[in-house]
């Protein structure tokens, strides 16, 4: 239990200062594709956290994240969409028989299938939610639109290859 | 009463979320507001630390340029030089210019963290209320206008530049005088669009755009950059004024703020006509 505290404690510092410091000076096609890898946090906590330390955990995700950006409120907004639909979406798309115990929501305990099913979806929600809340108006529809997908597809990428390169190795003794 | 009970204990999940996005919003909305006190952004000390060492450890990279740069101006005002001057009469120098009262004052800082990707889109400098920084004041480069200073704390402070959605200057066409409104689409950060100038104005592509001057922020005359497209959107009596900008906003580093020295003085007497009106 208290491993798991600061697992993901640990996790999260290092994912808000990867962020902060290194991601957001990315810079593609004009800001068309930003790759926002810290939501891999929120995406990597246990699957029985109890749904309001989940919602508070996500606004204060949010919050360190707005403090980088100098954009109050933003990041926290989508951060505690991504917190509030990520439990019933664990629901829908559960294995037949229920998640077994001690299971995390990684590509080694769930494959990786599962787990491009579960990131890009909550992924574009996150993604979408934050980009029409920044631009606050639905003026350039599409190409927010655009940003927003494209964006996706870069965190998804960054989030499929952080599970190879860095969670890997820890995931093999729990499987 | 029990029914309402029932009903907290069903959805109180959901109920603390939309708690949770009202609180997002009210902070969201707040953040709009030009003067907010705040004291979560990045003109906090930690995060303002943190891009410190950032920018230290980035510096090594942009050395030669910037030293390019700095030799260059350095020349520039070595010209200026009052040694360089010889006095055409003695009868007319003065040691105590009264013909004259200083109104710009300008002091540097260096960029320790921005933005060019997003919408909305932030300079932090390395400069603070110590050093005499108010909320704003204008900041320019020595190739143009770069934005105004929007938060201050101790030792750092945060830029709005051009390129960012909630930003606006007045500018004017040099050439002709035709003033308008300054705005960044929020497409390309090397692009920003001057609105509102009427179609009869005579305006040619690579025409210089500076600032009006009329905000009391920043002094007139400052480049902001060239004009590099005009379209007259249909039905519209102005011209859309596309501008290419000399900053690139992704390479600042040295900056100038202006503190106007008589802005509360312009301020006030605006302030007092305006309200003599109603």
């Amino acid at each position: 239990m208290i491993n798991e505290i600061l697992n993901n404690a640990g996790r999260f510092v290092l994912l808000i200062l990867i962020q902060g410091l290194i991601l957001n000076d990315i810079n593609l096609w004009q800001g068309m594709a930003i790759p926002y890898l810290y939501i891999l946090f929120l995406l990597m906590l246990p699957l029985d956290t109890p749904r309001w330390l989940e919602l508070i955990l996500g606004l204060v995700c949010g919050l360190a994240m707005d403090m980088f950006t100098d954009t109050l409120g933003i990041h926290a907004s989508a951060c505690v969409l991504l917190a509030y639909i990520r439990p019933q979406y664990l629901r829908a798309i559960a294995p037949r028989d229920d998640y077994e115990f001690g299971q995390r929501p990684t590509i080694g305990d769930l494959g990786l299938v599962w787990y491009l099913k579960y990131a890009s979806v909550l992924i574009l929600a996150h993604h979408l939610w934050l980009f029409y809340v920044e631009v606050y108006s639905f003026k350039g529809f599409f190409t927010t639109l655009l940003r927003a997908v494209l964006s996706s597809a870069f965190t998804l990428l960054l989030v499929v290859l952080s599970q190879y390169l860095v969670f890997a190795r820890r995931n093999t003794r729990y499987v | 009463m029990r029914n309402f009970v029932r009903f907290l204990a069903r959805y109180h999940i959901f109920l603390f979320f939309v708690v949770l996005q009202v609180l997002c919003f009210r902070l969201i909305i707040a953040n709009n507001s030009f003067q907010r006190a705040s004291f979560v952004n990045s003109s906090n000390r930690i995060i303002g630390t943190l891009f410190t060492w950032k920018s230290q450890l980035t510096e090594y990279i942009e050395l030669q340029r910037v030293n390019d740069e700095l030799s260059a101006e350095n020349i520039e005002l070595r010209n200026r030089l009052i040694d360089n001057f010889i006095n055409v009469n003695e009868h007319f120098v003065m040691i105590n210019d009264t013909l004259r009262e200083r109104k710009f004052r300008y002091k540097t800082a260096q960029v320790v963290n921005s933005s060019i990707n997003k919408q909305l889109n932030y300079l932090t400098i390395d400069k603070g209320r110590d050093d005499g920084l108010e909320p704003e004041m204008g900041v320019i480069n020595k190739r143009g206008l770069v934005g105004v200073v929007k938060d201050v704390s101790k030792h750092f402070s945060t830029v709005i530049p051009i390129i960012n959605l909630k930003y606006t200057a007045s500018a004017e066409l040099e050439r002709t005088g035709n003033f308008g409104l300054l705005r960044w689409d929020g497409v390309d950060y090397r692009y920003a669009y001057l609105h509102d100038v009427p179609h009869h104005a005579d305006v040619n592509l690579g025409d210089t755009v500076v600032t009006r001057g009329s905000s009391a922020i920043y002094p007139r005359g400052v480049p902001i950059g060239t004009v590099s497209e005009i379209s007259a959107p249909e039905g519209s009596n102005f011209h859309k004024i596309q501008v290419l900008l000399n900053n690139d906003f992704n390479k600042l580093r040295y900056l100038y703020v202006v503190d106007n020295l008589l802005k509360k003085e312009q301020r006030e007497l605006e302030e007092k006509t305006r309200s003599d009106d109603q």
